[in-house]
């Protein structure tokens, strides 16, 4: 992106000043800086370690000494969902940075060449629309085994057909402006016209996308974590909390509650952000403006 | 005479469209048979109605479209059969100004970007100092205010976009400019600052121009030579000052008004619809809409024939200045056109 220092300033600005969008625009990106900041500092923050199991004190409810109760092993929920966080943004933020690059990759390049190995590609890749995502990440974790690595690839999978799709329409888009005609009068090759034309005019909503994409992301793992195909025991991650949490869902409901709380908070944070960051790097509102 | 900058022979441009697994795919012609050379120093104005190929005609001379045949020779080299790799360097000397001012310049570059982006291409490395030295040369040369070196295509007129335009083109001091309508889409006192920017330009330095409009009046009053271009082929290529001797000529000539109130005429109305390129009837292509089409004009097609000291029609019956307006001309090749299979 080839935002100038002085237009990202501009941008900010406009986020803090409108009077509604920006306010809560404001408040989720600073939500989601704390969820951050906790991930990164999760030994320092943790009262207890995560696996620490005390039998003596199973299922306690949330109290002084823990904060948000305790499990059905007698661990410190609050540690635990501490740690989770560090799991549960990881691997959504990755498997989007995985599936967004990708899809900008091999969209760019369906986009721009066209012709038959467009086709193929794009046969391909709509191939995985077929499928309802949470299936397809499923099937490719039980193919690839459960764990964090196979989590991550799967849900790249998933959302890898949207960023191809959008990356493609949008250089096929650009491809017949005429400032590309021009480049390509004055003898530039395909590297320079992707690279220095297309890309970086065709970027910013897939950008905004991926961020907005985080959020079904981390549900998404969460959903695995459920079925036990994420993270596995006794790593926690917020979505494994609320499955092997969900057996004492009457005895102790924080178990399951609170985690789940902490799934929806970030997903409503990065939405929420996303779509202030939509408005505030929009091009064309940018030269309506100026 | 010298060898022309730029030769044409022949040059032909088909689209394809439409078509199926069982079903043939149409051919539309936009470019057929054209034929012409451009000497060094020479202003070429090509003009005709919209859709009768004159922008094709420009993309494919500057091999930004495939020609379908043909060949184009520029200073002695066919570049028509070269691979796009190898023409890639030859493109600094011939260049081109596109006739949307608003969308040439990629909104996200400054003027300067914008400015050095042929010498990036082209791989000519420049000093900082260097940089700075051609961007206001640059500026200077089309009249720019300097200050507008850092600022975005979107903070310009249209007439500013344009000239930015034209100095980007000339960046790399080409000896042959292809100017697609570049004033079509400016305000008409916008319109008369380009024209003039140009030739002065064209005093400056030895520039050749291939100038597209539909604006006779214009072309007239800025070419050394037309081309009259009626559905992808040449009708009439007739020095400055010349009376036409095509009848489309004629009635395009009667359509632009005269500034003067004491010569206002008649306009004889061109009645009838530009038949499609799909599929091109036998004979002369204007035969449908000529007032003087006859038995032969609907059977053969006119090929282009002297009429006048560097004057050519593609008629069987040209006005003036031949006498003899009502005899078929000598030394027409008759050639049929085959109709095309749909």
């Amino acid at each position: 992106m080839s935002l100038s220092l002085k237009t990202q300033g501009a941008a900010t600005l406009r986020l803090l000043g409108k009077p509604f969008g920006g306010i809560g625009g404001a408040i989720c990106g600073a939500g989601l800086g704390l969820f951050i900041f906790v991930a990164l500092f999760a030994p320092l923050l943790a009262p207890y370690a995560y696996d620490a199991q005390d039998l003596a004190r199973i299922g306690l409810p949330p109290s002084a000494e823990n904060w948000f109760g305790t499990d059905e092993f007698g661990r410190d929920v609050l540690s635990r969902v501490i740690y989770g966080a560090r799991i549960s943004l990881s691997v959504g933020l990755t498997a989007v940075a995985l599936s967004a690059s990708a899809g900008i990759l091999i969209g760019a390049l369906c986009g721009y060449f066209g012709g038959r190995f467009d086709r193929i590609t794009m046969a391909a890749i709509d191939l995985t629309w077929c499928f309802p995502e949470i299936l397809l990440a499923l099937v490719l974790v039980a193919i690839l085994g459960p764990g964090l690595n196979s989590t991550v690839i799967a849900i790249a999978v998933a959302y890898l057909a949207q960023f191809t799709r959008l990356t493609r329409t949008q250089v096929r888009a650009l491809k017949g402006e005429t400032f590309v005609e021009v480049s390509r009068c004055l003898g530039a090759g395909h590297a320079h016209i992707l690279l220095r034309h297309l890309l970086p005019n065709a970027l910013a909503p897939v950008i905004v996308v991926a961020m907005l994409t985080t959020g079904d992301a981390i549900l998404l793992e969460a959903t695995l974590g459920f079925f036990g195909m994420g993270a596995q025991p006794p790593t926690p991650s917020w979505g494994a909390m609320m499955s092997s949490g969900s057996a004492q869902l009457f005895n102790a409901p924080w178990v399951v509650i609170i985690p789940g709380l902490f799934v929806a908070l970030s997903v409503i944070f990065i939405n929420v952000y996303g779509d202030a960051i939509l408005a505030a790097l929009d091009v064309k509102n940018r030269i309506r403006r100026a | 005479m010298t060898t022309p900058i730029l030769s044409v022979t022949d040059l032909c441009k088909t689209f394809r469209s439409g078509g199926g697994l069982w079903r043939k795919p149409r051919q539309f012609h936009a470019v057929s048979s054209v034929s012409f050379d451009i000497q060094a120093g020479e202003t070429v104005g090509v003009v005709g109605e919209s859709g009768c190929g004159k922008s094709t005609l420009a993309r494919v001379v500057l091999r930004l479209m495939e020609p379908s045949s043909g060949s184009i020779r520029f200073e002695g080299e066919d570049i028509a059969a070269l691979p796009e790799k190898a023409l890639r360097p030859l493109r600094r000397r011939f260049q081109m100004v596109f006739q949307d001012p608003y969308s040439s310049i990629n909104p996200r570059l400054t003027i300067r970007e914008a400015l050095l982006e042929p010498f990036r291409v082209q791989g000519v490395s420049l000093t900082t100092a260097q940089e700075q030295d051609t961007v206001d040369r640059l500026m200077a040369m089309v009249s720019l205010n300097p200050v507008l070196a850092e600022s975005h295509p979107h903070h310009l007129s249209g007439g500013q976009k344009q000239r930015v335009g034209i100095a980007r083109a000339l960046a790399l001091q080409p000896s042959l400019l292809v100017l697609d309508e570049p004033t079509a889409s400016l305000d008409v006192s916008v319109q008369a600052q380009v024209i003039q920017l140009l030739q002065s330009l064209r005093g400056q330095q030895t520039l050749t121009y291939l100038f597209i409009s539909h604006d006779l009046a214009l072309v007239r009053y800025f070419c050394d030579r037309i081309m009259v271009m009626y559905l992808g082929r040449v009708v009439e290529v007739m020095p400055k000052g010349a009376t036409p001797a095509h009848p489309y000529t004629r009635a395009l000539l009667e359509s632009s008004f005269e500034p003067d109130p004491t010569q206002r005429r008649s306009i004889v109305r061109i009645t009838g619809e530009i038949p499609s390129g799909y599929d091109l009837p036998p004979g002369c292509a204007f035969q449908a809409r000529c007032p003087k089409a006859q038995d032969l004009c609907r059977q053969t097609r006119p090929e282009l024939g002297s009429v006048g000291t560097r004057h050519q029609a593609a008629c069987h019956f040209p006005d003036s200045p031949l006498p003899d307006t009502q005899t078929p001309r000598s030394g027409t090749a008759p050639s049929q056109e085959t109709p095309h299979a749909v």
